[in-house]
Formats: structure tokens, C-alpha cells, sequence
């Protein structure tokens, strides 16, 4: 085990952990928002993939532009799901609430991954580079510019997404909503409009992950599956509904991964991280940081 | 196979819908006549059996199992290697691969049933995926992908699929009416009341762990026998037992036949498995067809299918 071997597994755990970042954010703020939980977030991811790999190689766009139309789509599509499906639920309440938006985000899951199926076929497609092909030399480990661009592009969309939260109106309103709905209601917040916000951001982030992801994981129909599972991990590890914890656990999730892959293979890396959150959640059940609302 | 007929039907006429559905179940294969028909036959019981049972965690206490198919993928891959390994009896492999399912449900409802319920579902879930990579990758011990061979049931002419009916309905019968005796007793009424309201149920002196974590494994026993069956039925074995799409076939028909019911999931197999064996080459439209009813379930018939069988029933008794 050689340092340069652990300097290159620790960059691929970062960069997989920046991806389940920008998944898992938007896992995380619609659970804070309104306490549910989305099967189907691995298939926006799925979609923004899609949707960024017929631009670029259909109409031969700019890579930026590309991600943006993904971005824009999934953001649509998230708000259409939030106010034809979970609104419904969400009027009608009661008991078990949550456990039926977990189904019936399943069954949308279904859904649009099986229309892939159809429209698409089982193929695997990919690109082999979004920006360019050089390779950069960083501290004596090599990684391509491509790779260094998507951590890059997955932590300033983080960023981004914090100061929106934090410091815009409609943020604070979202996490006020978050924090107390009848509070944020009797200060003239929208509420409704709030839930399909973070609803569609939350898509948004999935689809946006999706795109940039596209020069490292091909992408088929059934790719958010792969992702999604380490995201309800690393919600689960950082603490339901709390940011920090969640890019932590992310990061954390990304480096287990890449190192249990490189030694143990694919499959094992399910299993050892199945052991470590089971430890973890019988040690500290809310989560390596705790619980709390954004 | 009572449950909400309860409510609506006297005894005497309870009876005699279960005396003539029991004799129907038992003329139906006699009556089809080709090999195929039994088969479908089979996965319609077995199916059936297993919304009914999946029902016990999801209809009674509310708890959606969403790695379902990794608990009868235990009791299959326990109950076919005990077989082959040990030549045990294979009826009595699938009691142990019922015990290994049940243990493996007691300790992951211990770890997450004490926090939201949420967790519960990813960790089920994580758990059936975790253990078909492990299955798939443990290729000395259960040969992966390659397919495990399973010695058939013994006693009779391994052939015949009608013993396998036989046999199957036996077993689900016993499943059928342990878990109606358990949701009519007292421990059902604590299941239903943590269900209602967990607060309210722990007030009136209901360990809301304890009976949470009962109905899990009581539905995780049932899987892996029925699991273990299906493993000496079909004779290989692959990681594909414990796919998701598995657990989504149970679970539509769990949600379509009506939670809370134990028969409405049962009636309802057979009508979905027949009715979507026409579907049956194109996997991918009989999984859209069963997303699309999950959401017109849950968003316009919350109750699912089993009020309108009981109103049909109704009818035609008086």
C-alpha cells in the first residue's frame, strides 16, 4: 500500500463523495422541509444524465449549457411530481403519511425508469470527456482535468445552494418552513409554494449531479439505483435533515467506498458499509452529528 | 383468511366462504389441466401468500419492508444449502430458513425500529441489496450467478407440479391461518393501535418495540419458508431471488388488495398474476403497469381492492 495508491483512492472517494453530496443535499432538504423521503431522486439523477449526454452529443452544445438545460428540466419535473403526487397525500395527511410518499415515490421510480428502458434501450452511453482530456499533476498523483472539474463544479453548486438557503429571502423561507410551518405561515410565507420548491430543487441538485457526472459513470436507465442506496446511507449517517452533517457523511461514504472497492471489489463495498452504519446507528442513532432542522 | 370480513359477515356465512374457498383452491389445479396453468397456479398461492404475510408488517403495524425480497432470499439460500450441503430434509430446511430470515428481521427491527420508521424501510432495503452482492460474490459457497442446483422435494415424483400445489397450499394454509389467529387475537389489536397512534398505544401500556419488532419477524419467518419453497420448486438458484422488483411485485399486491386485510392481498394475487402473465415477456411494461397502480392505489383507493370484494360478497350472500 503505497502513499501515492491511498493519495488516488482518497481523490476518487472525494470525488464520488461530491456527487453523493449534491444528491443527498437535496435528499435531506426535502426531509427537513417535509419530513419525507424520495425513492425516485435517483432517477432524476438519471434523467440529468440523459438529458446532458443528447445535448452534447445531438446538438453538440457547450458543456455548461447542457448542464444547465439538465438542471432546468429535473427542476420542472420535480415540481410537477411534488404538486401532482405529494401534494395530494400531503392534503389528505393522517396516519402512515410518510410510508405512502415512500410507495408512491417508488412507484414513480418505476416509472420513469422503465420508460428509459423503453425509449432508450439498455445500453450503457457515455462520453469520454466533458472538458477536456489533459491530466493534471497534483502533489505527484495524477488525475484528469475532467475529474478535477467535477469536485470543483460539485462543491461550488453546494456552495451556491448554501447561500441561497442562508442569505436570499426565499431561502429563509424554506428553512423557516422547515423549522416551523405554522410560525412560517403566519408571517406570510407561502408554505405550498415552499414544499415545491425544495421539492424541486432538490430534483435540480440530483439532475445537475447526473450531468457532470456523465464524463466518469456511463449512463443506463437503471444508474440511480447505484447512487441512490449510498444517499439514504448518508443522510442516515449525517443526521436526518441537518446540511453539515450530510456533506460529511458524504465524504466520509465516498472514501469507505473507493477504498473497499479497491481492495474488496464492488460488491463487498455494499456489505462493509452496511456494517459501518449499522455500528454507527447502534452507537449514535441520530447520526454522527446529531439531529436538527436546517 | 377472516380479518375484515369480520365486520360485515355472521360466523356461519364466514365459514362457508372459507369451506368454499378452500375446496376451490383445492379442485382449481384438478380442473386446469395443462402443466402451465398449475404453474401459474403456484405463483398465484405462493404470491399470494406472500402479500398476505407482507401485510402482517405493512398493513398492521404500518412498517413497509422494502428488502422483502432479501428475507426470502435468506430462507431460500439457508434452506437449499442446508439441503445440499448437510442432506437435511428439505421440509425441515425451510422451518431453519424461516428461523435465519426471522433472526435476520428481529436484529435489523432492534437496530432501527427504536427510530423513525424511515429507517426501517432504507435499512430493509440496504440490507436485501447487501446480501445479493454478498450471494453473487461468495461464488465457492453458493456458485453467484452460475445458479446453485437445489434437490427437489423429496417423497414423491419431483415432476409432477401438482404436488408441488399440494404441498405449497399446505403450507400456505398453516401461514394463512397462524397469521389471521395472531391479527385476531390481542396482539393484533396492539399492532393496529401502534399503527393508529404510536403515543396513544404506548399509554394504554403497549410495548410499542416489542410488538413492532414481532410483526416484523413473524413476517420475515413466513418469507423465508415460502422462500425456501420457491427454492426447491424452481431448482436454481440465483442472487435474483433477492432483486427489488421482487419485493415490488409483493408490494403492489399487498397495496392493491387492501393493507390490513391478510385475504385481500391473497384474492387479489390472483387476479394480478393472471392478469399480467400476458405481460409477462415484456418485464418492463408489467413494471410500469404495477408503478402506475401503486400510485392510483395509494392517491384514489387508499383501502385498496378488499372493501369492493366485500361488497361483492355481500351482494351475492343475501
Amino acid at each position: 500500500m503505497d502513499v501515492e495508491t491511498i493519495v488516488s483512492l482518497v481523490f476518487y472517494g472525494l470525488l464520488l463523495g461530491g456527487i453523493y453530496a449534491l444528491l443527498s443535499v437535496g435528499l435531506s432538504l426535502i426531509y427537513g422541509i417535509l419530513e419525507i423521503v424520495n425513492f425516485a431522486q435517483g432517477e432524476f439523477f438519471m434523467i440529468g444524465a440523459f438529458i446532458c449526454y443528447f445535448m452534447i452529443t445531438l446538438f453538440n452544445t457547450h458543456p455548461i449549457l447542457a448542464i444547465m438545460v439538465s438542471a432546468l428540466v429535473t427542476f420542472m419535473a420535480g415540481a410537477l411530481m411534488e404538486k401532482l403526487v405529494i401534494f395530494p397525500l400531503r392534503k389528505r395527511g393522517g396516519r402512515g403519511w410518510l410510508m405512502n410518499v415512500l410507495v408512491v415515490t417508488l412507484g414513480i421510480s418505476l416509472i420513469l425508469q422503465n420508460s428509459a428502458l423503453i425509449t432508450c434501450g439498455a445500453y450503457h452511453r457515455g462520453i469520454s470527456y466533458l472538458w477536456s482530456t489533459k491530466t493534471l499533476d497534483l502533489l505527484g498523483i495524477r488525475c484528469s482535468v475532467d475529474r478535477f472539474i467535477i469536485l470543483l463544479i460539485a462543491i461550488a453548486t453546494i456552495l451556491v445552494f448554501y447561500i441561497f438557503l442562508h442569505f436570499t429571502y426565499t431561502g429563509k423561507a424554506i428553512r423557516a418552513t422547515a423549522q416551523n410551518k405554522d410560525a412560517a405561515m403566519s408571517v406570510g410565507i407561502n408554505i405550498n409554494i415552499m414544499y415545491t420548491l425544495a421539492c424541486a430543487l432538490s430534483t435540480m441538485l440530483a439532475g445537475i449531479a447526473g450531468a457532470i457526472m456523465l464524463p466518469i459513470s456511463t449512463v443506463y436507465p437503471t444508474v440511480g439505483s447505484s447512487y441512490i442506496l449510498f444517499c439514504f446511507i448518508v443522510i442516515i449517517l449525517g443526521g436526518l435533515g441537518r446540511l453539515d452533517g450530510t456533506l460529511l457523511a458524504s465524504f466520509i461514504v465516498g472514501i469507505i467506498q473507493s477504498f473497499s472497492m479497491y481492495y474488496f471489489g464492488m460488491g463487498w463495498s455494499y456489505f462493509f458499509l452496511f456494517i459501518f452504519i449499522g455500528i454507527i446507528l447502534l452507537i449514535r442513532p441520530s447520526g454522527i452529528l446529531g439531529e436538527r432542522r436546517y | 383468511m377472516k380479518g375484515g370480513i369480520n365486520e360485515m359477515l355472521n360466523v356461519k356465512n364466514q365459514i362457508i366462504i372459507q369451506c368454499v374457498c378452500i375446496v376451490l383452491l383445492l379442485i382449481m389445479p384438478i380442473l386446469a389441466g395443462s402443466d402451465y396453468i398449475v404453474h401459474l397456479l403456484i405463483l398465484c398461492v405462493w404470491f399470494g401468500t406472500l402479500g398476505a404475510t407482507f401485510d402482517l408488517s405493512a398493513g398492521y403495524t404500518g412498517l413497509v419492508n422494502f428488502g422483502y425480497a432479501g428475507f426470502i432470499g435468506i430462507g431460500a439460500y439457508t434452506s437449499s444449502l442446508i439441503a445440499i450441503n448437510f442432506s437435511i430434509s428439505p421440509y425441515v430446511g425451510m422451518l431453519i430458513g424461516g428461523v435465519a430470515s426471522a433472526l435476520i428481521g428481529l436484529f435489523l427491527g432492534f437496530i432501527t425500529l427504536r427510530l423513525h420508521g424511515f429507517y426501517f424501510a432504507i435499512f430493509t432495503l440496504f440490507m436485501s441489496e447487501a446480501l445479493r452482492y454478498a450471494f453473487a460474490n461468495l461464488v465457492e459457497l453458493t456458485r453467484g450467478y452460475l445458479g446453485l442446483m437445489v434437490p427437489p422435494l423429496s417423497g414423491f415424483d419431483p415432476t409432477l407440479r401438482l404436488y408441488y400445489y399440494y404441498i405449497l397450499l399446505g403450507i400456505s394454509l398453516i401461514i394463512l391461518f397462524v397469521s389471521s389467529m395472531i391479527v385476531n387475537s390481542q396482539v393484533g389489536l396492539a399492532f393496529k393501535a401502534i399503527r393508529e397512534d404510536e403515543i396513544k398505544a404506548s399509554t394504554m401500556g403497549v410495548n410499542v418495540l416489542i410488538f413492532k419488532v414481532l410483526s416484523v419477524t413473524l413476517s420475515c419467518f413466513f418469507a423465508g419458508i415460502l422462500g425456501g419453497f420457491y427454492a426447491h420448486y424452481i431448482g436454481v438458484l440465483t442472487p435474483d431471488v433477492l432483486a427489488s422488483s421482487l419485493t415490488v411485485e409483493i408490494l403492489t399486491i399487498t397495496y392493491v388488495g387492501g393493507r390490513g386485510s391478510l385475504w385481500g392481498p391473497f384474492v387479489t394475487a390472483f387476479i394480478l398474476i393472471f392478469f399480467t402473465e400476458i405481460l409477462r415477456p415484456l418485464v418492463i411494461v408489467r413494471l410500469i403497469v404495477y408503478g402506475l397502480l401503486l400510485i392510483i392505489v395509494i392517491l384514489l383507493y387508499p383501502k385498496g381492492l378488499a372493501p369492493y370484494l366485500q361488497k361483492l360478497l355481500k351482494k351475492y350472500i343475501h
